[in-house]
C-alpha cells in the first residue's frame, strides 16, 4: 500500500503498525474523550488494528498524517466506512495539542475530501461529530461544512456536518 | 495480499489468510448463529465488521492471527482458527469458531491441529492456551480432544472462563494427531 497524498506541508500515507504507540497515547488521553475507545486499552488496540484492516480490505482508510520529512504520525484523517454509517464519512483525530491552530488538520482534511471525490468516487462527504466536541466542530466549520439537520447520523445525538463539493470536482 | 498469512493444508481443509469476501459468512455467524453464547452473544453487523477488519490488522501487528478455514474441495469458508493475542490477553491463544456450515464435522479439530503445529514449528510459540467460557461446552470438548488440560480459572472481560493448556507441538500425542 504505497499510496500517499501530498500537500505543501504533509505526506499522508496508509496507517502502519509503527503508528501504534502514537495512536495509543492519544486514545488513552483525555484528548480522545469523544471516541468510544477512550481510556480502554483493549478497545484501543482493536480500534488500531481496525485502522490497519480497513486499509487492507477496502484499499483505503484513514490517512496517517505526517509532517513532510518525518514519518511520525501526528493524527488520522480520512474515510471510515462501517456498515451502519448512513453516508460516506471523512473523520479526523489529531494526536497533539501543538497541532491545533497550525492549519494542519484543515490541510489534511481538504486533501482527504478531494481524494474521496476524485479517486474513491464518492458523491458526498459528511463528518459525524459528537454534539459537544467543540474542537472538531470548529474544524468542520473551517472546512466550510454545515450541519445537515435532515440527515441521519450513526446515533441520534451525533451532528452530521456535510462538506461542500471541492472546487474543480464535477459530479 | 491482505495479510502475511501463509497457507496451511490438512486432509480436507485449506487454512488461508482472510479475504474481503469472508466478511459475509463471518457476519452471518456473528449476527445469526445460535452458537454465539460462548463468545459473548450475538453481535451486530457493525460488530462483525469491526472484528473482521481488526482481525486483519492483528496479522500486521503480530505476524499471526486468525486463518479462515476453508473446504479444500470447494473453497467454501467453514470458520476461523488461529492465534489470537490482543493487548490484554494473558498470552497467545489458540482460538477457533466455526460458521454454522462448518460445525459438527471435525473441521475445528483438524484445523486446530494444523494451527498448533504451525505456531510451534514456525513461530516458536507454545504450549498455547485457549481461554474458554465455562459455559462453552463444545469448545471445552474440542480443547480436550486436542489434548489440552484445564490449568486455571480466568476472568475474561466479564466472563468466567478457564484457561486450557494445549500440548506442545512436538509432544508425541500432538505429532500423532498431525499424522492421523
Amino acid at each position: 500500500m504505497n499510496m500517499t497524498l501530498q500537500t505543501p506541508r504533509l505526506v499522508m500515507r496508509a496507517v502502519e503498525p509503527g503508528d501504534w504507540m502514537a495512536f495509543h497515547d492519544f486514545m488513552m488521553s483525555d484528548r480522545a474523550d469523544a471516541f468510544g475507545s477512550n481510556g480502554d486499552l483493549g478497545k484501543t488496540w482493536r480500534a488500531f488494528a481496525s485502522e490497519l484492516g480497513h486499509w487492507q480490505i477496502f484499499g483505503y482508510g484513514m490517512w496517517a498524517v505526517t509532517l513532510r520529512g518525518d514519518n511520525d504520525c501526528v493524527g488520522l484523517v480520512g474515510p471510515w466506512t462501517p456498515p451502519d454509517w448512513p453516508e460516506t464519512e471523512i473523520g479526523w483525530m489529531m494526536f497533539y495539542p501543538e497541532i491545533e491552530g497550525t492549519g494542519i488538520a484543515t490541510e489534511a482534511a481538504d486533501a482527504a475530501i478531494k481524494h474521496a471525490y476524485d479517486v474513491l468516487g464518492w458523491h458526498t462527504v459528511v463528518s459525524y461529530i459528537a454534539h459537544d466536541n467543540v474542537r472538531s466542530i470548529r474544524l468542520a466549520e473551517k472546512l466550510g461544512a454545515t450541519v445537515d439537520a435532515a440527515a441521519k447520523g450513526p446515533t441520534p445525538t451525533t451532528l452530521v456536518y456535510r462538506h461542500p463539493v471541492p472546487k474543480g470536482v464535477h459530479l | 495480499m491482505m495479510t502475511p498469512a501463509p497457507t496451511l493444508t490438512t486432509q480436507r481443509l485449506t487454512l488461508r489468510g482472510p479475504v474481503a469476501s469472508d466478511l459475509v459468512p463471518f457476519t452471518g455467524m456473528i449476527v445469526n448463529s445460535t452458537r454465539m453464547g460462548g463468545l459473548g452473544g450475538n453481535g451486530t453487523e457493525n460488530d462483525a465488521w469491526g472484528a473482521f477488519i481488526s482481525g486483519i490488522g492483528h496479522w500486521h501487528m503480530r505476524g499471526y492471527g486468525f486463518f479462515v478455514v476453508t473446504d479444500t474441495a470447494t473453497g467454501t469458508p467453514l470458520g476461523r482458527s488461529g492465534i489470537l493475542n490482543h493487548v490484554g490477553w494473558p498470552e497467545p491463544e489458540l482460538a477457533y469458531h466455526m460458521f454454522d456450515n462448518g460445525e459438527g464435522q471435525g473441521y475445528a479439530f483438524e484445523a486446530g491441529i494444523a494451527v498448533r503445529n504451525w505456531a510451534g514449528k514456525i513461530l516458536g510459540l507454545g504450549p498455547l492456551v485457549s481461554i474458554i467460557a465455562k459455559t462453552n461446552t463444545r469448545s471445552i470438548a474440542l480443547a480436550k480432544r486436542l489434548g489440552a488440560v484445564a490449568e486455571r480459572d480466568y476472568v475474561h472481560g466479564d466472563e468466567d472462563a478457564t484457561i486450557y493448556r494445549h500440548l506442545a507441538h512436538d509432544h508425541p500425542d500432538a505429532i500423532a494427531q498431525v499424522a492421523a
